[in-house]
């Protein structure tokens, strides 16, 4: 494993290549940043809305993907207020017993501030069952569910005859995921590393009636064509888009952000996936995968705006990276089901052995000092 | 980095939509016009085309264009021809008889023999050191014309092997063209789109 040379990324992280001088590509990218025009970029978001004038019986300009949390509500108020657009925001609401009271407040919060929004449901049986699958068979549960999340958005547009649709990608992934060359376009979304091209056929072995199927279904590229669908990413047009700025305008506007300590959930932002909590299960198996959590992503970017050195964020990165209370695991399994002990024997299998010695009692001592190479 | 403004030139015969969202897409800004006062503000004029030779040529007198594209060409204008608008830069063209051309790069046009038509992708080579298609040297492209242009080799920059070498691209000065579509060419086409459209003025 190796890190780049001016921030804490590992060349672990999937879709990630290093420069010859040791770079990795999102500091790569941000470099380039101060050579960009972004009041030229806005023109052309102008320009691309233009393309896309209302459609004859709805009210709505463009929908938006939103859980409520820090870039869904901060791109509401700026599709609204800013470019005076009227969005219809589309959720997909996760199961009843995994929503935590934050999300709530945060999606009620959102409808308060004024917005229509429609909610999706994937059925909650075939959600726990699939979630499962996904935990056993990658060790990712979010890997069924991102599907559902991804595809509800482009599946009401289809719907509802609205074919522009904003998205923001998440501030951490933004810089590095492969999503190709060309910024805002976001229509090849599917390639997505959780999204494996929305490819469907390990859901199938698990459920085996398609039409529960149908909110994992993200629409093709046909049907993209067909329907005229344009997906957009608005982080691309804003040169401050970034965990803090989007956190601290959401926050001011009335989200709640995460109350626990990074202690406990290994986010030291705060603001990160905040209407769930089983997002800390994923960021530990993450980082037994890969070397890396949500600290990296966080601090990595505080690095590169100048707000702490990576020295200092060596410190903290050791010190919140793989942290999850054990509380946490236990109602994780309670929901999929399964017993402690196929959680980490399923978790021991997908450890990264070069990088972790696995101890007795689960024990993981890493191999690795942060910001050191392997 | 400057702000660049592409203008299309739209005489009204070609999908001009298509080539406005390829460019979208790439990151500039472009706007569809046959208002020369409008245009004359872009920093670079892009000529597309489809159809033939002699109705696109009336299409563009019948708007006054053709005298204002020589006039831009002439005051170091970027121009950027696309297929058909690639062949509507030579002198002419034999297509359904003789018909004139805007006359920016010497050569004619004459039709394709055996086979007739070139239509699929294909790979270009360039034939002499010219840096805004080096990047692209022996990448693929979609092209679709059944004539080609044929003229000077001092102004050939890159061919296409069918069965015989095709002329790719043409270039004299500013003034470039490309016989394949860059907008249906998936990224290598938006690849190198976006190189000409950002170097086309220094090159």
């Amino acid at each position: 494993m190796r890190y780049c040379k001016t921030c804490l990324q590992p060349d672990t992280r999937p879709g990630e290549v290093f420069t010859k001088e040791g770079v990795c590509l999102a500091c790569k990218n941000f470099l380039l940043k101060d050579s960009i025009n972004y009041e030229d970029r806005f023109l052309l978001l102008l320009e691309i809305l233009k393309r896309f004038p209302r459609s004859k019986n709805t009210i709505f300009d463009c929908i938006l993907g939103v859980s409520g949390g820090k870039d869904s509500t901060r791109q509401a108020l700026w599709l609204r207020d800013k470019l005076h657009l009227n969005p219809l925001l589309v959720c997909m609401s996760w199961p009843p017993e995994q929503v935590n009271n934050r999300g709530v407040h945060n999606i009620s919060n959102l409808i308060n501030l004024g917005f229509n929004m429609i909610i999706s449901s994937p059925a909650p049986k075939t959600f726990k069952n699939l979630m499962r699958a996904a935990f056993l068979r990658y060790g990712n549960w979010a890997k069924s569910t991102e599907l559902a999340l991804y595809s509800s958005v482009p599946q009401v547009a289809i719907s509802h005859k609205i074919p522009l649709i904003f998205n923001g990608e998440d501030p951490g992934q933004k810089e590095s995921q492969a999503l190709g060359d060309f910024g805002w376009d976001n229509n090849n979304l599917r390639n997505l590393n959780t999204l494996c091209g929305a490819k469907l056929d390990w859901l199938l072995k698990t459920e085996k009636n398609p039409s529960k199927l149908i909110p994992y279904i993200y629409p093709d590229f046909k049907e993209f064509k067909k329907k005229r669908i344009q997906i957009v990413d608005l982080g691309w047009f804003l040169e401050d888009w970034s965990f803090n700025t989007n956190g601290a305008y959401a926050v001011s506007y009335g989200m709640e952000p995460r109350s626990e300590s990074p202690e406990d959930t290994g986010d030291p932002s705060y603001v990160s996936s905040v209407d769930e909590d089983w997002v800390s299960v994923n960021q530990l198996i993450k980082y037994y995968k890969y070397g890396f959590g949500k600290a990296t992503d966080y601090f990595n970017e505080e690095i590169r705006f100048g707000r702490i050195t990576r020295e200092n964020a060596i410190s903290m990165v050791t010190r919140y990276d793989g942290r999850c209370n054990k509380g946490l695991i236990s109602s994780f399994c309670d929901y999929i089901e399964i017993p402690l002990s196929n959680f980490w024997s399923k978790v021991k299998k997908v450890t990264n052995k070069k990088l972790f010695h696995i101890g007795k009692n689960n024990n993981m001592q890493p191999l690795f000092e942060i910001g050191t190479d392997l | 980095m400057k702000r660049l403004n592409i203008g299309i030139v739209n005489y009204e015969i070609g999908n001009y939509a298509s080539l406005q969202n390829t460019i979208h897409q790439i990151g500039y800004r472009c706007q569809i016009s046959h208002d020369k006062k409008l245009l004359n503000k872009c920093d670079i004029l892009l000529l597309p085309g489809v159809g033939a030779f002699r109705p696109a040529m009336e299409a563009i007198k019948k708007k006054g264009l053709d005298s204002f594209l020589v006039e831009q060409a002439r005051h170091q204008r970027p121009i950027l021809g696309i297929c058909l608008g690639m062949q509507l830069l030579s002198d002419g063209s034999y297509e359904n008889g003789y018909s004139k051309g805007l006359g920016l790069i010497p050569g004619e046009i004459i039709p394709l023999k055996n086979p007739r038509w070139h239509i699929g992708w294909n790979n270009i080579k360039i034939l002499r050191n010219d840096s805004l298609f080096e990047s692209s040297n022996g990448k693929s492209f979609y092209f679709n014309h059944s004539h080609t242009y044929q003229g000077p080799t001092q102004y050939q920059v890159c061919k296409a092997m069918a069965n015989k070498a095709i002329v790719a691209s043409i270039r004299r000065q500013k003034v470039l063209g490309i016989q394949f579509h860059p907008e249906k060419s998936q990224l290598e086409g938006k690849i190198l789109l976006k190189h000409l459209l950002s170097k086309i003025d220094n090159a």
